[in-house]
């Protein structure tokens, strides 16, 4: 490939003011010191006001970490992780005092989602028009939530689940840990103990969410692990889409990122679940960056449910995610489409379970791996037919694309079946960009760089036709912002 | 409360039992070092070297992930003792090679029969036994052990350095074109008894060979062969593999076969498994020359709780290499059949072309069928793909068999025997390929019952 010198160079041009989120919003936090103990947990749960069930939990969760040892098996190196040089917990200093309206909130911090290209203020202003929910984290507490009146009127709940351990206990009790259980692994297990904020969705029987939930997510403080909580509900014949998107400023010292996300899916109930990833990936010499480490898993508990997952993932240093569904329901359907682009050093182990319990349980599973520069990038999946089964069906396709000689593209699929009545599909290719294709695009005029960012679109345009119009413009932008410079 | 806590993992108890297993094993490699004093030192020290490392890591299990689906431990619980291999059996167990003209290479429990052997003056081959010329080896052979390439992969070869009672050893002259396939007859009649073979062929640059093995067996209580095969193509070198497992069901059998290729090597590989009660086939395929071809096929057929695991490793270390992996299976009744296919593109092997291809038939809801085709890849100007596929036997098909007045069971034999073949075709010479073809077919028309039990509910 002519273009894999030109690769090279332009990996080392590949400033790291490329990266144009990259900036420090200074606004004072509240923050406790380093480290994690009981005395930290208890500190955290004191500040929410958490019922004592929690504080419980949290402690259990975190006596069971204590025995864990942290997870080797994927493909991915960092410099390991010091636990007790973590804050776990920061939040903007007016938390005590929440802002009744967008007026009453910090301007610096209105500023950083400007500069961000969320301005909150014009999303209120436009909400009518845009009909887009937004519960915007900025670090771990949840700041405004706005629309909450007419979600409301749909009987909707959308609030930082810290809110919702004080207004529906009952529910967030029922339902918290079901999903990804307490010790779950290593990072949900932490993550049960610190989680300091994330989003709690009920969406009642019967109800179709009138808009798409979204959360954007931005990590600020130096040195503050993010461990988000979220908890989505849909009940008998509802409908959710709920977004979540997110960027981080530019760091010399990795961050970690530990979130669990659980879906709960019951009879004839859809939620369909979006993510754009945009933290920072580290500059070009693979210094800095997030550590994100997630447990997503959605269980289809009723007949003829349905989850879909679907991710953009292009930031981050190092990325440990596997977004899953438990089809325990006759009938359901699990989804995941993924998009996971690395350029540079970042590495990215993601990937989906689908486990098939219930009859006639159907799931499919597209992944695209893009890599360039010198950046690993691996598709770990499961699926899994039980014997009680019938029926079940499955089709995974993964794809991956590589740009330039140094980066590395792998595929584990593991494929286990246990009822002869299910079909399970399993496809994957591996190949470097076109050639033919990049000269035709040349030819008709096209730029080097717009040539290859119109490819991998093509590339990827099984999984961007899954996201939400809001979503999938910014998608489509981010894809060709993530590999500027990978070809000359 | 609805919170679950994940149980805690087992560990310890699996550390707790696990010397237990070993033990009798690592007793055995005592007693073979007793009893064999008067072997050379560069013997002792390998037998040595073999039971440290295998003491080192047991028997592999689940935990290790390339055992995720195969648990040997469970299995080696059974009392085995090291058969001590006769040189002159007195029974010979026929083959589905039978008629096929072949330089026969018979191994009995683990020893080289040198007399029931028809290793007639083949020109080109020189065939070495250790046992029979244990103080005069040639240095090929010799230069071939100092090697020590039965001590890297995993623990199972290094048991078998330790156990061994014989090991063939077989070098193809540069540029022979052997006229008859070599047949090597593995032939299990100890009772209860476990042994260790290893074979080596090495083929010289521009040589042509054919390298059949046949598993066969006549023991009434279940025994354990761990195999040991080691393969090396010279330049322009062409090696076709042909493995037929019928041994009885309860058997074990674990083979570990490491095999290297030279620029413009060709190695096709093909087994067949119809027997063995676990039967597991760990292959190392390393293309160290620009420009060569592996072609790695492989059928099973399953009834009972027969388990079946291949696990094949294609390393492309050099530019310009074509691999090929077809799996597969037909899984009746309780058995299960595991396919772990992984491809390494290592850095500049660019113009790789590799694919991978596993599918499985699933005829018996209690049947279990893992495939984990994995891709490794760190050069950019590659062609790589897999596919797997696990189901039952098409409908329609069935159904348009049916119509033309087909009885159910003959359809479905007729629609596995079209499945299988499509693999073994093109993997050896027509002539080669008929009697593994007869295998199947053979095995379809005795397992008839097995094959209709379950599954299609017409």
């Amino acid at each position: 490939m002519v273009a894999v010198q030109d690769t090279v160079k332009d990996v080392h041009a590949l400033d790291v003011d490329k990266y144009k989120y990259g900036f420090v919003t200074d606004i004072e936090s509240d923050m406790a010191p380093k480290g994690l103990n009981e005395g930290i947990i208890k500190f955290i749960s004191a500040k929410k006001n958490e019922p004592e069930w929690m504080l419980e939990l949290r402690l259990q969760a975190f006596d069971r970490w204590k025995e864990m040892e942290e997870p080797t098996w994927a493909k991915v190196s960092y410099d390991s992780i010091d636990f007790q040089d973590i804050h776990y917990y920061a939040a903007p200093k007016s938390d005590a005092d929440r802002p009744e309206s967008l007026d009453d909130v910090d301007p610096e911090l209105l500023k950083t989602y400007e500069k961000l290209g969320i301005p909150l203020v014009e999303q209120a202003l436009l909400a009518g028009v845009k009909n887009v929910a937004v519960d915007a984290v900025f670090d771990s507490v949840s700041v405004v939530t706005t629309f909450k009146e007419s979600l409301a009127e749909a009987g909707v709940i959308f609030c930082p689940i810290s809110e919702a351990l004080q207004k529906h206990p009952e529910l967030v009790k029922k339902y918290l840990g079901s999903v990804v259980p307490m010790s779950d692994n290593f990072y949900a297990t932490l993550n049960s103990a610190v989680f300091t904020d994330g989003s709690f969705v009920y969406i009642p029987e019967g109800v179709r969410c009138p808009m798409e939930l979204s959360t954007y997510f931005r990590i600020n403080e130096a040195n503050t692990g993010q461990f988000e909580r979220t908890l989505i509900i849909a009940e008998k014949g509802s409908y959710v889409s709920y977004l979540e998107g997110c960027t981080a400023p530019m760091r010399d010292e990795n961050q970690l990122h530990a979130a669990v996300v659980e879906l709960i899916a019951m009879e004839d109930a859809e939620i369909k679940y979006s993510t754009v990833q945009n933290w920072y990936p580290g500059d070009a010499e693979g210094k800095g960056g997030i550590y994100n480490f997630v447990t997503k898993r959605g269980d289809c508990r009723g007949a003829n449910s349905k989850i879909s997952w679907t991710q953009v993932e292009t930031g981050s240093a190092v990325t440990w995610k596997y977004p899953s569904c438990i089809l325990r329901g006759d009938n359901s359907v699990g989804e995941f489409y993924s998009i996971a682009i690395t350029n540079n050093h970042q590495q990215a182990d993601t990937g989906t379970k689908m486990i098939h319990l219930g009859k006639n349980t159907r799931s499919r599973i597209i992944s695209k791996g893009i890599s360039a520069g010198q950046a690993q990038s691996t598709y770990r999946g499961q699926v899994n037919i039980n014997r009680k089964a019938a029926g079940a069906r499955n089709y995974t396709q993964c794809d991956s694309l590589l740009i330039g000689s140094k980066c590395g593209a792998h595929t584990v699929p593991y494929i286990e079946s246990r009822n002869p009545s299910a079909i399970v599909e399993h496809e994957a290719t591996t190949s470097k960009l076109s050639e033919e294709q990049l000269f035709y695009c040349r030819q008709r005029g096209l730029s080097e760089e717009e040539a290859v960012a119109l490819l991998v679109n093509g590339f990827c345009r099984d999984v961007l036709q899954q996201l939400p119009m809001e979503f999938a413009v910014e998608a489509q932008k981010l894809v060709s912002i993530s590999l500027e410079g990978s070809v000359g | 409360m609805s919170v679950q806590m994940a149980p805690k993992k087992a560990i310890l108890s699996v550390a707790a039992s696990r010397g237990d297993i070993e033990k009798p094993y690592l007793e055995a490699c005592d007693r073979v070092f007793d009893e064999n004093g008067s072997e050379p030192d560069w013997l002792k020290k390998l037998r040595r070297a073999g039971k440290e490392r295998f003491k080192a890591h047991g028997f592999p299990h689940r935990r290790v992930e390339a055992w995720k689906y195969t648990d040997l431990r469970p299995r080696m619980k059974a009392p085995f003792s090291l058969a001590l291999g006769q040189e002159t059996p007195q029974t010979i167990v026929a083959t589905a090679f039978e008629g096929i003209s072949a330089s026969r290479l018979i191994i009995n429990d683990g020893v080289f029969a040198p007399s029931l052997s028809s290793l007639m003056e083949q020109s080109g081959v020189e065939l070495v036994s250790l046992k029979q010329s244990l103080h005069d080896l040639p240095d090929w052979v010799k230069d071939y052990l100092e090697l020590n390439t039965w001590l890297t992969s995993s623990p199972m070869p290094a048991l078998g350095a330790a156990l061994m009672q014989d090991a063939l050893f077989m070098r193809i002259a540069k540029d022979a074109v052997l006229d008859r396939p070599l047949h090597v007859i593995y032939q299990t009649t100890a009772n209860a008894a476990h042994y260790h073979t290893k074979c080596v062929v090495i083929l010289e640059q521009g040589a042509k060979a054919t390298l059949i093995e046949s598993h066969v067996s006549e023991n009434e209580q279940a025994s354990f062969h761990n195999q040991g095969i080691e393969i090396e193509v010279g330049d322009d070198a062409c090696l076709d593999h042909i493995v037929v497992e019928g041994s009885a069901e309860e058997n074990l059998h674990v083979t570990s076969l490491n095999a290297r290729l030279a620029q413009r090597a060709r190695y096709t590989a093909m087994s067949a498994v119809s027997g063995g009660g676990l039967v597991r086939g760990d292959s190392i395929i390393t293309l160290e020359g620009k420009g060569a071809l592996a072609q790695v096929n492989g059928v099973y057929m399953l009834v009972g709780r027969q388990h079946c695991d291949n696990t094949i490793v294609i390393k492309h270390a050099a530019p310009d290499c074509e691999s090929a992996q077809v799996f597969q299976g037909v899984l009746t009744e309780n058995s299960r059949g595991v396919f772990q296919g992984k491809v390494i593109v290592a850095e500049g092997a660019d113009g790789t072309d590799a694919h991978q291809l596993s599918r499985a038939l699933l005829l018996s809801d209690k049947a279990e069928a893992d495939s984990k085709p994995e891709l490794e890849i760190y050069a950019d100007d590659v062609k790589c793909s897999h596919g797997a596929t696990i189901g039952e036997l098409d409908k329609d098909s069935l159904f348009y068999l049916r119509s033309r007045g087909i009885p159910l069971g003959e359809a479905k034999a007729l629609l596995i025997e079209a499945f299988l073949d499509d693999v073994v075709e093109g993997a050896a010479t027509q002539e080669l390929i008929a009697p593994v073809k007869k295998h199947i077919s053979n095995w379809l028309k005795e397992h008839e019952s097995q094959i209709m039990q379950e599954g299609l509910k017409t």
